[in-house]
């Protein structure tokens, strides 16, 4: 496939002055997209969407070759100083992104794929495991899910199984009947999470199976966004990504409500369990640079057919000039 | 209590990690209760109250926690009761004898957070009954002017130590010094007698609870920020 006309697939260090312009301020990063910098004239205005490799240690090689490259004009910069500090805070953000979920392009590409799948088999293993305070967990949601914890995993890998057999065997009208079933795994997880999160004490003794279950929710709904795509309905996957990213913020942004509003519980927490609390209310935060980028990506993808390919199979970080 | 310094907003600092990380303003208040702003004391030791007052001076209070401990807790509850004990009393205890003789009534369910939080409510309701119930930076405000008029000369401590604690001193030294001692000294230790030995050492310790549990609270609230500030940080 080729990139359309009008789009211009560039390896971002064959552009040096695309690079010269972010080191100077003139352009900035706001996610995968370079714009111009505020106070330039164009402000605001797209430069071009960044893609990433696909395989993540290249990803994470690139991302750091960038910042350093830029971090390097920091010194001697006169004005612009703001707007390059953003840029690489935006490269941190999705080196940090890229490492928590394993790639950038997990949702959006067959390879990220089979590892989103393989994350659901670790996490339905450690589910499995601790399927007793899972139990508890879901208990909390009240009697009418009294359903059983075993029938419903078995529900769920019975959905992640069929769905990477029909991806691989690209049987897009089976895939396409899973749908409502995502929808109803992806909400289920969704609503006891948020059962739980406006409870302060959930959020701290129950951490470890809201850690999973949350983990769950966040490859659920890239496996979907995958599926969403394969069926030819992008849209449909650039929704599913746009919606993990605000559940995962209203999520925590509840969690953390009813932490700072409960002073007696705040007392008795220690610091190991602060650790671990501020370690998951850290990873809820810091791949949503991943999610809204790979957003993005879907939409160039309808925009550009075969863009994605491009970029994915190389080993650089490429800019496609819009 | 178990170990405090585990905990990310703890109730329970020791008192020396807590007058050691406390501000010079709000242990300059300690130190002028301890020595009588300077002018020292007869149950104060000279070499004490000079290493107090040049601290004070340098603003460096923070470095003698255990020396402004170990003379508010020699002054006890109450002196008769110090007499019968060596080496002062117990935070606990100080602060349980305080909260009744302020009208409170603490019990082995509260920890030391409970009790000074009782303090400071039974202080503000004795001391400023028409503030009504304060919270928050409304109380530590509050709390803060009582401590100042109970250490000024016509403060209402001595109004206050007059008119009511007569009655609560005999029953406290009924229930602590009776078993210690015999019927005959207690019976001479009677009416304006007890007053007069007691008054004293309620005037230092009374004071001086307050201001640690104004500390107490101080801390607790900025270790509070500081959790709320990092958790914040996760959005």
């Amino acid at each position: 496939m080729s990139v359309n006309a009008g789009a211009l697939l560039r390896s971002l260090p064959d552009l040096p002055d695309v690079l010269t312009k972010i080191q100077s301020g003139l352009y900035t990063l706001c996610g995968g997209v370079v714009r111009h910098a505020p106070g330039t004239g164009k402000g605001g205005q797209i430069v071009g969407h960044l893609l990433f490799p696909g395989d993540v240690l290249q990803t994470q090689e690139r991302l750091m070759n960038l910042q350093s490259m830029l971090s390097s004009g920091l010194g001697s910069l006169q004005s612009g100083v703001g707007q390059l500090q953003q840029s690489m805070s935006v490269l941190q953000g999705l080196q940090s992104a890229n490492l928590l979920l394993s790639g950038l392009n997990i949702a959006v590409t067959a390879v990220g794929f089979v590892v989103v799948c393989e994350k659901l088999n670790n996490i339905s293993a450690q589910i499995e495991a601790q399927s007793q305070g899972i139990a508890q967990t879901l208990k909390g949601v009240g009697e009418i899910h009294d359903r059983g914890l075993m029938l419903d995993e078995a529900r769920f890998q019975s959905l992640r199984d069929s769905a990477r057999q029909f991806c691989e065997c690209d049987d897009v009208d089976q895939l396409k009947d899973l749908i409502p079933k995502f929808h109803e795994q992806y909400h289920y997880n969704r609503l006891v999470l948020e059962k739980h999160a406006p409870i302060a004490r959930s959020s701290l003794e129950r951490l470890g199976e809201i850690g999973l279950l949350q983990d769950r929710l966040i490859h659920l709904g890239l496996m979907m966004s995958h599926v969403q795509m394969k069926i030819g309905a992008a849209k449909f996957g650039h929704e599913c990504l746009l919606r993990l990213e605000g559940d995962l913020s209203r999520l925590n942004a509840q969690r953390v409500e009813a932490l700072v509003s409960d002073r007696q519980l705040a007392s008795s927490v220690t610091q190991e369990q602060f650790a671990e609390l501020t370690s998951f209310l850290q990873r809820g935060k810091q791949i949503r640079p991943a999610l809204s980028y790979q957003a993005d990506v879907i939409a160039l993808e309808v925009e550009h057919p075969g863009v994605l390919d491009q970029a994915s199979t190389g080993n650089q970080i490429m800019l496609l000039v819009t | 209590m178990g170990d405090q310094m585990g905990f990310v907003v703890p109730r329970n600092r020791q008192l020396s990690d807590l007058l050691a990380n406390a501000s010079s303003k709000e242990l300059e208040v300690l130190a002028d209760i301890i020595t009588d702003g300077g002018k020292g004391r007869v149950a104060l030791d000279r070499e004490v109250k000079s290493k107090i007052v040049g601290r004070r001076a340098t603003g460096t209070l923070q470095s003698i926690p255990e020396v402004l401990i170990a003379e508010i807790q020699a002054f006890g509850g109450n002196s008769i009761v110090n007499a019968f004990r060596s080496g002062g009393v117990s935070h606990r205890e100080l602060i349980v004898d305080v909260a009744r003789e302020l009208g409170g009534k603490p019990s082995d369910a509260h920890d030391i957070f409970d009790i000074e939080q009782i303090i400071l409510d039974r202080a503000v309701s004795k001391f400023s009954p028409h503030a009504g119930i304060l919270k928050g930076a409304a109380l530590l405000a509050q709390t803060a002017q009582i401590v100042r008029n109970l250490l000024s000369p016509g403060g209402s401590f001595r109004g206050f130590a007059a008119k009511g604690s007569v009655a609560g001193m005999s029953s406290f030294l009924t229930k602590r010094v009776l078993p210690l001692t015999n019927p005959t000294l207690i019976a001479t230790i009677a009416g304006l007698a007890i007053y007069q030995v007691t008054a004293p050492a309620s005037r230092i310790t009374v004071p001086a609870v307050i201001q640690i549990a104004r500390i107490r609270k101080m801390r607790f609230d900025k270790d509070f920020a500081a959790y709320t500030e990092a958790l914040r940080a996760c959005l």
